[in-house]
């Protein structure tokens, strides 16, 4: 399991029952009455989802979705409507909703897209984590060997690398062999992707 | 002829005289030389000094005659023989015939000499008589005669005039320049002319023209001046006198602020004064000479050419016109020429131009002309046209925008009927009504009609008159005429498009309602249909939560319960939003929403009459509510009466006070009307009569007055349609 679905709707019928149909297929479900609650309420650090009614007292469904990506949060949004209108959910879409379900809501399409949601949360969070502990092994890079790398990702020859810098041939290679123990990358296509995703600057520091 | 005849006589008695004194003189002559004895010879010689002596006194004839008496006594006394006329010896004859020669010498030398005395007086006297001053000079320019006037005037004696000098009586400011002159006229010999002023005896000046001429003998040697002085006083004055004038003109010629040419036939400037010349910043002799076209504009040549041939071809005629002129400096003088072709006495004919600065009246007068038609632009942008109708005297004056609102060419003569025949044929009555009322009084009317134009079209007009007395108290009217069409036309439009707004506001009214409807019914559904699927999957679990599927069909029976009792709620809709009331006029509020609907009104040919009581207390309520309510009910009436073909359409809306605490609106129609049985029925939701109702109009109608703490309810209107009637509470101090 460790997965937990967020159910917001201010309407106490839908809330409770969805919360009981996603409990019903053994689902960790919380649910709010309103946005406000859930920004309060401390979250576990699972992959999840958010179920939230577009039509909500105050900021609206599509407001909020993109008040959570501004504060980091981003768990995958399904959204749930009494009535469809296409612009809303095109634009609920665009922004990243997993899906735009309508009330009454389809069992299977719910949990489905409640599924989904988890999947999207949790590859995100993989990767999250991934980028940690490449940020954290570059961090322990010095200044020197950061340049090195930079320039290397990018296919520079060590003579030329040993130009740039002003240093030795030798030198230069001595720094990339650091490089590429410290990375833990086994070949220069490995160090090239962790660049990538560090997005490691490909210019001159 | 008395003086003839006077002159005959006194030389008669003259002669006698003279023969009575000779012949006495030589009879004791005679005498005494006889006595004494004296000889032919001598005694010859006394007879020659008598006869000469008589002879000076007397005529020549006389003399004569006494001569021959003398010759006869000689003869007869003195020659051998005695006392006969017989003579002895030759030598006495000699002697006798030299005696009557010399006797008749002496006579006529006398009598020579006597004339030349009679005509030196003579001459003196005419001298005298010569109307000016009259003297003469010896060649060394001494002068040495001055005629009698000369003395007169002059109030000097011959002698005063030789010893003190002529040149003193010259005026002192004269004397140098004159006396010079005649230095230089003796000294060359040539004549002598000044004119100079001369002192009278009164001590007055008078002015005098001095001339000599020398008078040469036959050797060219000159031996006399003769001069005289004229007196030019009065010519002199009136020359002065001319001269002023002359100078005077001058004057208002150079300095007139009126420009003055004088050309000839061909054009060229002969004259023109310095105010013409600084006019066109030119200088008198840059003009003079020059072709007077060169102050005219290139395309304006013509045009003064033509001008002055009609000039030249009736001399003495004034021409007048007005031209553009340019200055030297290229700015434009507008001018208006009078002019006149004269014959000079040279036989020249030339042409005399006067010019006035017009400048100022043309720009005024282009301004003029410019406003005029800005104004008539300005009319024909507004599409107003300004007229004038002489009530009394029939006369009628149209601008140029009512004949282009009427249709009709400018040229055509405004006629009232004119205007009528392109009055709408419906509005015709009315107008003509209305034109009689407006003849009856002095006031101001507006009034609006509607033209129907030859090709169709239909114009909509207002009309803004007013009716006055002139000051010769006739009756006349004034006033616009303003094309309103567009105005109307877009009026008509909003009306439709606010109609079309009030009928999409009603819908979405309506829409809102359903999609609450739905939203609120939908949401428990949702929360069953979900539910239910919760219960089912409690159920096939595995073990089956009978516990939590309980649970899920609890929820079940009460989101069906919340969905029915929303479905009883939606009547109940209206009194959802909050109201918003004040105290207000319940007759404003009507006539706000009368306003409102006027075009239905006039569309549907409906008569309204209003009958709203002025003394009602204001009412507590939410305006716009309230006037949903009586939109609602207005348009209702409107939409029942429109619904019959036949029948008058009346419309009637009051308002009055009936009991102390209420204030009653009705709305009475003349349409279908109600059964009777349906009179409860229409104010339930749904339910309707109409072919396209929705069937809340009233129902929401009455929750609204409801809400207020009024009632609403409806009866059959006599002899037909129905009557709604309205309470509201007076508005009272009330929780708001």
């Amino acid at each position: 399991m460790n997965s937990f679905v967020f159910v917001i709707d201010d309407d106490a019928s839908v809330r409770d029952a969805v919360e009981d149909l996603l409990r019903s297929v053994g689902l960790e479900v919380e649910s709010f009455g309103s946005t406000q609650e859930f920004l309060q309420r401390k979250r576990p650090d699972v992959p999840g989802c958010i179920v939230l009614d577009v039509r909500l007292p105050g900021a609206s469904g599509l407001e909020f979705q993109n008040a959570l990506a501004k504060l980091g949060i981003h768990l995958p949004i399904i959204f749930i409507s009494g009535h469809g209108d296409i612009p809303m959910s095109v634009q609920a879409i665009k922004s990243g909703a997993v899906e735009f379900l309508t009330k009454p809501l389809h069992e299977q399409k719910l949990l489905d897209a409640v599924q989904a949601g988890i999947q999207r949360d949790r590859a995100r969070r993989q990767d999250a984590k991934l980028v940690g502990e490449l940020q954290e092994r570059f961090d322990s890079l010095t200044a020197r060997e950061r340049e090195v790398m930079a320039l290397v990702v990018i296919g520079t020859p060590n003579k030329q690398i040993a130009a740039q810098l002003g240093l030795s041939e030798m030198t230069v290679k001595v720094h990339r062999s650091q490089v590429m123990r410290k990375m833990r990358a086994k070949t220069l296509i490995d160090l090239v992707r962790m660049a990538d995703k560090l997005g490691v600057s490909t210019t001159k520091t | 002829m008395l003086q003839v005849k006077n002159d005959w006589r006194s030389q008669v008695r003259h002669l006698a005289a003279q023969c009575l004194c000779g012949g006495l003189g030589l009879v004791f002559l005679t005498f005494v030389c006889f006595r004494l004895g004296l000889n032919l010879a001598t005694t010859g010689f006394a007879y020659l000094i008598l006869v000469a002596l008589v002879s000076l006194i007397g005529s020549f004839f006389g003399s004569l005659v006494l001569s021959i008496i003398a010759v006869g006594l000689l003869n007869y006394f003195f020659t051998e023989p005695l006392f006969s006329l017989r003579v002895e010896y030759p030598q006495d004859i000699l002697a006798l015939i030299a005696f009557l020669t010399t006797s008749v010498i002496v006579t006529s030398l006398a009598a020579k000499t006597r004339k030349v005395a009679e005509d030196a007086q003579a001459s003196q006297k005419a001298l005298d008589t010569i109307p000016a001053l009259v003297w003469s000079a010896l060649p060394d320019g001494t002068r040495n005669f001055y005629s009698q006037r000369w003395l007169e005037f002059t109030g000097l004696s011959a002698e005063d005039a030789s010893s003190k000098g002529w040149a003193s009586t010259v005026h002192p400011e004269d004397q140098v320049a004159v006396v010079d002159k005649w230095r230089t006229a003796v000294a060359t010999g040539r004549p002598f002319e000044v004119e100079a002023r001369g002192r009278g005896a009164s001590g007055d000046y008078r002015w005098f023209l001095i001339r000599a001429e020398p008078l040469r003998n036959e050797r060219k040697i000159i031996v006399k001046w003769y001069g005289s002085n004229t007196d030019i006083e009065d010519r002199k004055r009136a020359t002065e006198a001319l001269r002023q004038s002359e100078a005077q003109w001058k004057e208002v010629f150079e300095h007139n602020p009126v420009m003055y040419f004088m050309v000839d036939a061909t054009g060229t400037v002969l004259s023109v004064n310095g105010f013409g010349a600084t006019q066109l910043g030119y200088t008198v002799p840059e003009l003079i000479g020059q072709s007077v076209l060169n102050v005219f504009f290139e395309e304006d040549r013509d045009f003064v050419l033509k001008n002055v041939a009609v000039c030249l071809g009736a001399l003495g005629q004034p021409q007048s016109w007005e031209v553009r002129k340019i200055r030297k400096n290229g700015t434009v003088l507008w001018v208006r020429e009078n002019a006149k072709a004269v014959r000079r006495s040279n036989n020249q004919v030339i042409v005399l131009v006067a010019c006035e600065d017009i400048t100022e009246r043309k720009l005024t007068e282009d301004a003029l002309r410019q406003s005029q038609l800005y104004l008539a632009e300005a009319q024909k942008i507004a599409r107003t046209g300004y007229f004038r109708w002489g009530i009394t005297t029939g006369e009628l004056f149209w601008s140029d925008e009512v004949y282009r609102i009427y249709g009709y060419e400018p040229d055509e003569k405004p006629a009232i009927n004119l205007a009528m025949q392109r009055t709408h044929p419906e509005d015709l009555a009315r107008t003509q009504q209305h034109l009689e009322n407006l003849m009856q009084e002095e006031r101001d009317w507006e009034y609006e009609y509607r033209l129907l134009m030859p090709n169709g079209a239909v114009k909509y007009i207002r009309a803004v008159n007013r009716t006055s007395r002139d000051a010769f108290g006739n009756l006349e009217m004034v006033g616009s005429v303003i094309d309103v069409t567009a105005a109307r036309r877009a009026e008509e439009e909003l009306h439709q498009a606010q109609a079309q707004l009030m009928h999409v506001a009603r819908v979405t009214t309506l829409g809102e309602l359903t999609a609450s409807i739905a939203h609120e019914v939908n949401q428990p559904l949702a929360g069953v249909v979900s539910s239910g699927n919760a219960c089912v999957n409690w159920l096939t679990n595995q073990p089956p939560n009978i516990e939590k599927a309980r649970q899920s069909v609890d929820r079940i029976i009460r989101d069906a319960k919340r969905a029915s009792e929303v479905v009883g709620r939606v009547r109940d809709l209206a009194k959802k939003a909050p109201l918003q009331k004040v105290r207000l006029n319940i007759n404003q509020a009507i006539q706000e929403t009368i306003v409102l609907t006027r075009r239905e009104i006039e569309q549907n040919h409906v008569s309204l009459r209003t009958h709203l009581s002025s003394d009602l207390p204001l009412v507590w309520a939410d305006r716009i509510q309230l006037q949903q309510v009586i939109l609602n009910l207005i348009i209702n009436a409107i939409e029942a009466m429109n619904a019959l073909s036949d029948g008058p359409r009346d419309l009637h809306v009051s308002t009055k006070r009936d009991d102390p605490n209420d204030v009653v609106l009705t709305v009475r129609d003349s349409g279908a009307g109600l059964d009777p049985r349906e009179l409860e029925n229409i104010f339930e939701a749904f339910y309707t009569t109409k072919r396209d109702g929705l069937g809340m109009g009233l129902a929401v109608s009455r929750s609204i007055i409801e809400g207020h703490g009024g009632r609403l309810w409806a009866t059959p209107n006599e002899p037909r349609g129905a009557v709604f009637h309205l309470t509201l509470p007076i508005g009272r101090q009330e929780a708001s």
